[in-house]
């Protein structure tokens, strides 16, 4: 038989998509665009079902052989103890106001990117297993059947969810897509069904106390070879505290600030600005090697491993003796600390209500968690006068600042990094309205997505945040952007490289400590990251 | 009667065609996303590939095309190379423009008897061609020299903290 002429072959080919029903499109894993499962060894330690090993792009997922049964009472023990849940499963009026505003959605242009219709994966196999409608009326009724597609199709799209909630601003019922993720990811994970790059880290969490599995001779290693660099830029060796018993203050921030640049600049902020307080007022603050997370990758997985890596924080206060916590820069560790830990591991009445020994300011949203976040901190020190600032051995820097999406969206964490930004910084330019402060875009990265393999689908889901850094990099030279997130640090220097070259990423405490004037400090020729300071090129 | 006058008089119908060709390789309701939303923050993907159309049009319909042009064309395929498409279909949007202009203007051209005008137009896009091959494959090592310059500076810094590396000292 002859073979087709390249005309009649060009000829079949169309670019346009098929027009049909999101039910009728089958999910197609694609590499680069999932997660690697996880590794058994992780799951088992921590006691989580059915670890194995298992391939995505294989047809057979190894679920085990109950598996219906398994989703269809995880499914019904999550709608009675869950209100929210069973709320959202029958409240959406598919008003479609969420549909473009997720960044996966933005950037992908994937429709089951939409939140409405991510919840929809859900929401169909409630309808067909929980309502008369849907038994009834099945597809009719927006019902379908449980199959083992519908569980690829979940675990594929619940891991393309960071949970930043930016759709939930818009929804008109308050219907929290990063909730449906959350339970949508606790249903796979009863089939053994997980992530490496969180269930790794979570089992380290778990035996190590954060999520490389950092020990805690190493921790404390780390963070005196900052105080090297401190000490090789100011003259001055600050003296960091480890598991201090009887100290006044436990701090706790993200293991990311202490491996991984650009956050270790940040932790070096830290160090500095504890020195100056402990050298000027006494202030008397300890690091732990235990608690050595502030990041939550049980929020991740499920509330329970939530609860239990989040106890840490508490067990550790109590242990300790100190009188309240300090909490670092970071993303999810606040959703967790600021809506959760108090329900779930409270009440700390072992702590006091957190009052800023140097100011008196007592601050009252902490009042429950005894947890306070830096930013406000440091922002009551400055307005109070208390902190000796240079701020123009900032003035290389032009600045813009990302609200990360859980301090902003999940505590409205919103004017004190401003604040402080202000104070240290001369040159600073807010990106446009509709994407900052709550209406913030994710870094694309949360949630557990920060996995190198799918870094291609999370610069697509940055694309909106690196858009509009663009757009204040190319109309007022921004060359910095400020962050109190370690996923965001990590994550953005990237992303800023592909989208936006010439944007280098910060932490708001790594511009602190450039600007902090310590006491006894010799002049300074570089900031904390070796370059030269305005005036000091030469 | 000359083709570049046409090519600019049906500016408009043309550069709608192209965006929607552009855009049919989306799943429908993610097109009319990114035809409708017209901000440029709140939907980056559509209003680049509308505002970066245009501007390389305009750059064709000049003698000689500007030094913006390499600017324009990034522009949509720095996102276009991440979008799990194929090469040939991520760059599809050059080659139909030859499709758009002809279907656009083909009674004028053979009514005008303007073929070797539109051959040179035509000479244009396939320059065009060339110009986004390199730009895709530019974006393409980007993503791939950062992976491998991540390994890299991964493994050095655990070899460096182990001890196992000594930098030379200076004398």
């Amino acid at each position: 038989m002859a073979l087709p002429s390249a005309r009649e072959l060009f000829s079949k080919i169309s670019h346009r998509m098929p027009k049909r029903e999101w039910m009728d499109i089958p999910v197609e894993i694609k590499p680069g665009r999932y997660c690697y499962p996880a590794n058994p060894k992780s799951l088992e330690y921590v006691g989580m079902p059915y670890a194995r090993q298992w391939s995505p792009l294989d047809e057979d997922w190894k679920l085990p052989e109950n598996w219906m049964e398994i989703i269809r009472t995880g499914m019904r023990d999550r709608l009675d103890r869950f209100r929210t849940f069973k709320i959202f499963m029958d409240i959406c009026v598919r008003c479609g106001a969420c549909a473009d505003k997720c960044h996966f959605f933005i950037g992908t242009g994937d429709p089951k990117n939409m939140p409405v219709l991510r919840a929809e994966l859900l929401r169909s196999i409630y309808r067909g297993e929980f309502t008369t409608a849907g038994k009834i009326l099945g597809r009719f009724a927006g019902a379908r059947k449980l199959t083992e597609e519908v569980i690829k199709e979940w675990w594929y799209y619940f891991y393309q969810c960071t949970e930043c909630r930016r759709c939930s601003l818009f929804c008109p019922y308050g219907i929290d897509q990063a909730e449906l993720t959350i339970i949508g990811r606790e249903l796979t994970n009863l089939l053994g069904l997980n992530t490496d790059w969180i269930a790794t880290p979570v089992a380290n969490c778990y035996r190590t106390g954060n999520h490389l599995g950092i020990q805690p001779h190493a921790f404390k290693e780390m963070i005196e070879f900052f105080c090297d660099d401190i000490e090789e830029v100011t003259g001055i060796r600050p003296e960091p505290q480890f598991n201090k018993k009887g100290a006044d203050i436990l701090f706790i921030t993200p293991s990311g600030d202490v491996f991984a640049d650009p956050g270790t600049y940040t932790c070096m902020g830290y160090l500095m600005l504890f020195h100056y307080l402990k050298e000027e007022y006494g202030l008397d603050v300890t690091w732990s090697t235990y608690a050595s997370e502030g990041g939550n990758f049980g929020f991740f997985t499920s509330h329970e491993m939530m609860k239990r890596l989040n106890a840490k924080m508490y067990m550790e206060a109590k242990r300790l003796g100190v009188k309240w916590i300090l909490g670092g820069e970071c993303g999810h560790m606040w959703r967790v600390i600021h809506q959760y830990m108090d329900t779930m591991n409270g009440p700390a009445d072992f702590l006091e209500e957190p009052v800023n020994p140097i100011t008196g300011t007592k601050f009252e949203n902490a009042k429950s968690t005894k947890m306070v976040h830096i930013t406000e901190f440091t922002a009551d020190l400055i307005k109070h006068g208390k902190l000796k600032l240079d701020k123009s051995r900032n003035d290389n820097i032009i600045l813009t600042y990302h609200d990360s999406c859980n301090p902003s969206r999940g505590m409205g964490l919103l004017e004190e990094p401003r604040y402080i930004i202000k104070h240290v910084c001369n040159h600073f330019y807010e990106m446009p309205e509709n994407t900052i402060r709550e209406q913030t875009f994710c870094c694309g990265s949360g949630a557990g997505l920060n996995a190198g393999e799918i870094e291609e689908l999370r610069f697509l889901g940055g694309l909106p945040r690196a858009n509009a850094v663009k757009h204040v990099h190319d109309k007022f030279g921004v060359n910095m952007l400020a962050c109190i997130c370690a996923i965001d640090r990590a994550v953005f220097p990237p992303l800023m490289d592909y989208w936006v070259p010439g944007v280098d990423v910060t932490g708001i405490h790594e511009l602190v400590g450039n600007a902090l004037i310590l006491p006894g400090e010799k002049e300074r020729e570089t900031n904390l990251r070796g370059e030269p300071l305005p005036g000091k090129e030469g | 009667m000359d083709l570049y006058s046409l090519l600019r008089e049906k500016k408009k119908t043309i550069l709608n065609n192209w965006l929607d060709d552009l855009l049919s390789s989306y799943p429908p309701e993610s097109a009319q996303f990114f035809k409708s939303n017209p901000n440029q923050f709140s939907n980056p993907v559509g209003n680049t590939f509308r505002l970066n159309l245009e501007k390389i049009y305009d750059e064709l319909l000049q003698d000689k095309c500007s030094e913006k042009l390499p600017e324009w064309l990034d522009g949509i395929i720095r996102i276009r190379s991440l979008q799990e498409l194929h090469p040939s279909l991520s760059l599809n949007f050059a080659f139909s423009l030859k499709k758009i202009v002809w279907n656009s203007l083909k009674k004028e051209i053979k009514k005008h008897n303007l073929y070797e005008d539109y051959y040179k137009f035509s000479q244009r896009i396939d320059e065009l061609l060339g110009l986004a091959f390199d730009i895709y494959m530019q974006c393409r090592e980007k993503i791939w020299s950062q992976k491998a310059n991540y390994i890299n500076s991964r493994v050095h810094k655990l070899l460096e903290r182990a001890g196992y590396i000594k930098e030379v000292e200076a004398f």
